[in-house]
């Protein structure tokens, strides 16, 4: 302080120690950042409606433990789904649509690999509520998984000696070798199941099973080979598709020698032959009706086929297996014109003046599997129901018997493994609820992504405010110019001449190559807390989320409605809407 | 201790003396034997502060008024074109208070070219807001250095010390350049505010209200006239301290004089040998030195001026369109005067042409002969 | 969602920066990447927009309010003071618009690299006299509309990195918000450097730029992406490190974004090409480490 005013440093010149925070610029505009995730094409691509953007976006910071958690939220079987589905989600990757699809599979897998999770509670509602399932195909062991979590005491009924169903019968070693399906299988255990291997169902199990559980969830998969009626096909060396790759999971068969014909085209067929060559076949021809594009095998199961020497045959049917001493001589084909008819309906029709002659020592018909339902008994309460004519209700996976649910292969076969663990999530979600006296369509709804029946059922139980299910981001609504360029490369797999014996063909990613691949995921609709709209908001009024809430808020007192925020939002997760 | 000195070294003696922290400048004949002579000292380690030869004397300005704002001692010497150039931030500098000194060596301001000795380049800056004060010979020059920062740096404004082109800045003269720890006693280590407070941190300098703005303009008026007061205190100690002192104005044989002749700068020493002559034939002339001219000694002028009848003012510049500024603003300070005053102007040695004791004699003899004052001052021609 | 550490902010809201400001979004990462302690000089231009309206200011730094084209000197002049006064370390940061540094602040700002002032001086680059309308600048590119140079500006865009460049100083770089933790790493780097730094940010501008508001991210990244404004940094005027390698999009990917080039032809457009390949090639010659 100065005597004087005139030379008081304070008084005499403005030095301003205000804010322009006293002007709430955000009476400016009307508009506001509208922060919404929404459900990404991957994800509603997925029948088990795995949360795709979550799992990558932990692998990309080489959170494992994080990928494996985000992936139980939803499936039991990480580690199979990595090795065997045929990722639907990487066919539905905007990421395809830049620079190659994002590495889904191999990345599921490897936080199958890399990371420990145990599947977590979603709530003990069900607690009182005993439910008994059925088969413990990838069908029974997602359901008796998600009913476990949402409190049910559970029942497990298996046939077979070891859990797994076809996960352990019908898919090779080489594929999913043994170790990972039990490392999958020993996390469905840890949630405290009552199993009962080596039961096999009947009329009387099943009628106690409903007297002693509010609901029965069948999952009894597709057990029965069709084989072809064809002569010869009752000879010893010729086998029918599933029995096959079972009978060398039991290790019931020795090596193979000698030539092998295999009769179909979809992937137990393909798996089939590749098993028979790996057990030491001198050479494996498949025979199928269908041209190579008609093949109803997986297209990477085809070509992997090729890669190790084996011979296709497209367009030829069986006519007949040559006895020669009784035993397997060869096979007579005929020519196959075509497989569907006019109205779609399966009709095949032939060229029976042209015919193709093979040699074979074994034969493998594996023309397609079906329901088997014998054991229940023709003519009792559940022949009926129960029958060949099996309907279930679409939503609920409820048949016409009250209490008992079905889904999986027994319901629509061929299916895959995925869908398998979709359908018996479904079932578990209907049962539950309506054990609970609760709408499933209710419930769905708030949960379903995108327009078709892929739900989240982890959304369900964790409220999760901004997240908007039914809103589907695309790669349309990306801004490219914020894309990078990582091309897709291919992942390495063993040479066609290494792949000896039964070992795996893909090998694992690791941790580092994991997290890069995983950073090219655009995380569609997800959050990722990248803090762009933060960053470049020129009002620095964005607020991110804290330990109270999860989304980046704009500022109202400040906020001009720019939208800048939304638009360098690269997940379509940020929009501008009106009002405050 | 006595040194033969121009008087732009006796100003850089001044300026190293009172432990000027930077100097930005720009060279511009006649000032740049102040620059050179204080690089010199800056690379032979004896200057204490550091130098800051800047792209022009606009920037030079600018540093100096943003280094004095952040709380250094500063100065900066120019001239004429410079000075011009430095137009803007004269202004900026007076306005945040800044107590920067600089040296002005008066010179022509073109067009046409010139290189002599014209008050017009200071004088056409004088509403900037700086104070000015225009000295007599070397001594003063070196003298008035060193009372311009005290001055400066207690009323918070900036200070020209103003000399003229070749009769001061390259005249060589017998200057007594003080003890150093004489002048640090009397201008002790720099104490201004530092604005830029990292634990308080400011706004320096936004944009103010109409209201506002005319208050600080106020402030500033009032710190002008605050310096009037600050300039003869400093000024009497400064005599007490080194035996030397010069007041706002000096006034010689005013009382009873028949007129009064005002000078200004070296013009001054002129007219006291010119005077001196026409006394001894008996005229009763009176000399009126202004020294101080921003803020202008009205008060002390009036004092001695009030009832003198004739006045007649010589001096080396011109508003065009107008008159002398030394008389315009004498006159206008007369205004209130009880009694009436017959004012002549008279311009000499415009663009540096010779101001001999014969052309002041002469514009003696004129006033004196005159029954009125013209409103147009009188051209005094240089004799062929 | 986890807690994330972000670094403290120094621009507060409320500043009167038209919507979607790219000026302002730079500004905002140059504060913050700059710090607390450190103080900031501002001239008259969208800069001093930004700063604050009367009386208020935008940053919680020292700031001074400087005249239009004395940016350099007058952070020199500060920088110089503190150095006395013990206080050497604090940076001394000086924003300014093209128009103070490419035209009327040009002379300044040689001077103060030519004697290696130590200060960091950043030029807000929104390609025209933003401030006070629309009005061409030395730094309008060839072409652009403003609103004197209604039938797009004649002249070629000063080319303020290579002037830069000439006078040696120990640092420049460009810079831009479509690549903030480029941005932020260059500030960062310039602070921890003495003598005369130079950023030069390109700041889209919605309302001269004849854009939506929201465009200015977008269009920052496509002028990276086409080398219409390459990224690349400058040490000691010779060194040249190039810090993105671009997609090489065709230049109409930024063009056709503005408005302010909606009257070009195919002959501008191809002219505009050909002399951006022709810069970037001089660009990449220059990287080249055989030729420092």
């Amino acid at each position: 302080m100065s005597e004087r005013r005139c030379i008081d440093p304070e008084l005499i010149i403005p030095i301003s120690r205000l804010s322009t925070e006293a002007f709430k610029t955000g009476t400016w505009g009307t508009r506001r950042p509208v922060h919404e995730e929404k459900a990404s094409p991957c994800r509603v691509a997925c029948p088990a409606g795995n949360n795709i953007p979550m799992a990558l976006a932990k692998a990309s910071l080489r959170d494992y433990d994080g990928a494996l958690a985000a992936f139980l939220e939803e499936s039991p079987l990480p580690g199979v789904c990595g090795r065997a589905c045929y990722h639907l989600c990487e066919g539905e990757c905007s990421r395809g649509q830049w620079d190659g699809a994002v590495h889904i599979q191999a990345l599921e897998r490897a936080a199958s690999e890399l990371g420990t999770a145990r599947p977590q509670a979603l709530t003990d509602a069900g607690k009182d509520v005993p439910v008994a399932v059925v088969g413990s195909g990838p069908a029974g062991l997602s359901a008796a998984y998600h009913l476990a979590r949402m409190g049910h005491p559970v029942t497990l009924v298996e046939s077979e000696e070891a859990l797994g169903g076809l996960l352990r019968w019908g898919i090779p070693q080489y594929r999913v070798p043994l170790g990972a399906l039990e490392r999958d299988l020993a996390r469905i255990l840890s949630l405290d199941l009552r199993v009962q291997t080596g039961t096999r169902l009947d009329g009387a199990l099943l009628e106690e099973l409903r007297s002693s559980h509010k609901a029965v969830f069948l999952a009894l998969g597709a057990q029965r080979s069709l084989g072809v009626d064809i002569p010869g096909n009752t000879l010893p060396e010729v086998w029918l598709g599933v029995d096959f790759l079972k009978a060398v999971r039991q290790e019931a068969l020795g090596g193979i020698q000698g030539w092998v014909v295999v009769v179909g085209g979809g992937n137990v067929a393909i798996d089939a032959a590749l098993t028979a060559r790996k057990l030491g076949a001198r050479g494996v021809d498949l025979v199928c009706l269908e041209q190579r594009e008609e093949m109803p095998a997986h297209e990477r199961e085809i070509s992997d086929a090729l890669e190790e020497g084996l011979t296709f045959h497209n367009g030829w049917g069986p006519k007949g297996i040559r006895d020669k001493n009784g035993k397997v001589g060869g096979v007579e084909c005929v020519r196959c014109l075509s497989v569907f008819d006019g109205e779609g309906k399966f009709n095949p029709s032939y060229d029976e003046s042209s015919t193709l002659d093979l040699e074979a020592d074994h034969v493998i018909l594996a023309t397609g599997q079906a329901l088997d339902l014998s054991a229940l008994g023709e003519g009792g309460p559940f022949g009926e129901e129960l029958g060949s004519a099996l309907q279930v209700e679409e939503r609920t996976l409820q048949t016409g018997i009250s209490g008992i649910y079905a889904g999986g292969d027994m319901v629509k076969a061929p299916g895959s493994v995925v869908e398998a663990i979709g359908a018996g999530k479904r079932a578990a979600l209907a049962i539950h609820l309506a054990t609970l006296g609760k709408s499933l369509k209710e419930a769905e709804g708030r949960v379903l992504m995108g327009e078709g029946a892929t739900f989240s059922i982890h959304a369900l139980f964790h409220e999760r405010s901004g997240w908007e299910p039914s809103k589907v981001v695309r790669f349309e609504e990306l801004e490219t110019l914020f894309l990078d360029d990582r091309p897709r490369r291919e992942l390495p797999r063993v040479r066609p001449e290494l792949r000896t014996g039964f070992r795996e063909i893909n090998l694992s990613v690791k941790s580092d190559e994991a997290a890069e691949l995983a950073g090219r995921c655009f995380f569609c609709g997800t959050c990722t807390g990248c803090d762009r709209c933060y960053l470049y908001c020129p009002e620095n009024s964005i607020v991110p989320p804290d330990a109270e809430k999860a989304k980046y808020e704009a500022n109202d007192d400040y906020c001009k409605g720019c939208a800048a925020c939304a638009a360098v939002c690269p997940r379509g997760v940020m929009s501008m809407g009106e009002g405050k | 201790m006595k040194k033969f000195l121009a008087g732009n070294h006796a100003v850089a003696e001044a300026v190293r003396l009172c432990r000027t922290q930077i100097v930005a400048a720009y060279p511009i004949t006649p000032q740049t034997p102040i620059y050179e002579k204080l690089s010199d000292w800056e690379a032979a380690g004896e200057l204490g502060g550091e130098m800051m030869p800047t792209e022009s004397e606009h920037s030079a300005m600018a540093a100096c008024l943003s280094a004095s704002l952040a709380g250094a001692r500063t100065f900066t010497a120019t001239s004429s074109q410079g000075l011009a150039l430095m137009h803007e931030m004269l202004h900026f500098a007076a306005g945040c208070r800044t107590p920067v000194v600089m040296a002005v060596v008066n010179r022509t301001l073109a067009g046409p070219w010139a290189f002599w000795s014209d008050q017009t380049d200071s004088l056409s800056q004088r509403d900037t807001g700086w104070m000015q004060i225009y000295c007599e010979d070397n001594q003063e020059a070196l003298d008035t250095v060193i009372q311009a920062y005290r001055i400066a740096e207690k009323v918070l404004l900036p200070c020209m010390v103003i000399i003229e082109a070749y009769f001061i800045s390259h005249f060589m003269e017998p200057v007594e350049v003080p003890a150093p720890e004489l002048v640090d006693r009397f201008v002790p280590p720099v104490n201004i505010p530092r604005r830029f407070d990292l634990e308080n941190p400011g706004y320096v300098l936004p944009t103010v209200t109409q209201k506002q703005f005319m208050g600080y303009r106020q402030l500033s008026q009032e710190a002008m006239m605050y310096a009037l007061e600050v300039m003869e205190d400093v000024d009497q100690e400064f005599s007490e301290v080194f035996g030397r002192g010069y007041g706002l104005i000096e006034a010689d044989g005013v009382e009873h004089a028949d007129l009064v002749l005002v000078t200004t700068g070296t013009i001054t020493s002129t007219a006291r040998v010119a005077l001196a002559r026409l006394r001894e034939s008996g005229y009763k002339i009176g000399l009126l030195k202004i020294r101080v001219f921003r803020p202008f000694p009205t008060e002390a002028l009036r004092r001695v001026l009030d009832n003198v009848p004739r006045i007649a003012v010589l001096e080396r510049n011109i508003s065009l369109g107008r008159e002398g500024i030394f008389c315009s603003e004498l006159k206008s300070a007369l205004v209130n005067s009880p009694g009436r005053h017959q004012i002549q102007g008279y311009l000499a040695g415009l663009g540096g042409s010779n101001v001999d004791p014969d052309l002041i004699e002469r514009v003696v003899l004129d006033a004196l002969g005159r029954k009125e004052a013209t409103d147009e001052p009188i051209w005094m021609m240089e004799e062929e | 969602m986890e807690e994330k550490t972000r670094p403290e902010e120094v621009m507060r809201s409320g500043h009167a920066a038209c919507p979607g400001c790219g000026l302002a979004m730079g500004m905002r990462l140059v504060v913050q990447a700059l710090g607390k302690r450190a103080v900031v000089v501002v001239v008259p231009s969208c800069v001093a927009v930004v700063s604050g309206p009367y009386p208020h200011g935008a940053f919680g730094v020292p700031m001074f309010h400087s005249a239009f084209e004395i940016a350099a000197p007058t952070a020199a002049g500060i920088s110089r003071a503190l150095d006395i006064q013990g206080q050497g370390d604090v940076p001394v940061l000086a924003f300014a618009g093209d128009g103070g540094t490419f035209d009327i602040g040009l002379q300044a700002l040689s001077g103060a690299a030519d004697r290696n002032e130590n200060l960091i001086y950043v030029c807000m680059d929104n390609e025209a006299y933003m401030n006070t309308g629309i009005q061409v600048s030395s730094a309008t590119p060839r072409y652009a509309w403003t609103g004197t140079s209604p039938r797009g500006n004649t002249r070629r865009k000063k080319q303020i990195m290579e002037i830069i460049a000439a006078h040696r100083i120990p640092y420049a770089a460009t810079a831009c918000i479509g690549f903030p933790e480029d941005l932020i790493r260059k500030v960062k780097r310039a602070r921890e450097l003495k003598g005369t730094r130079f950023l030069h940010i390109l700041s889209p501008c919605p309302t001269g730029w004849k854009m939506a508001e929201h465009m200015s991210p977008k269009v920052s990244v496509a002028a990276v992406e086409t080398n219409i404004f390459p990224l690349y940094e400058i040490v000691n005027g010779l060194e040249y490190t190039i810090n993105h390698e671009p997609k090489r999009l065709p230049v109409e990917t930024y063009l056709s974004l503005q408005g302010r080039y909606k009257h070009l032809g195919a002959q501008e457009i191809s002219a505009i090409q050909t002399e951006t390949d022709h810069s970037w090639t001089e660009l990449q010659r220059r990287a080249e480490p055989e030729v420092r």
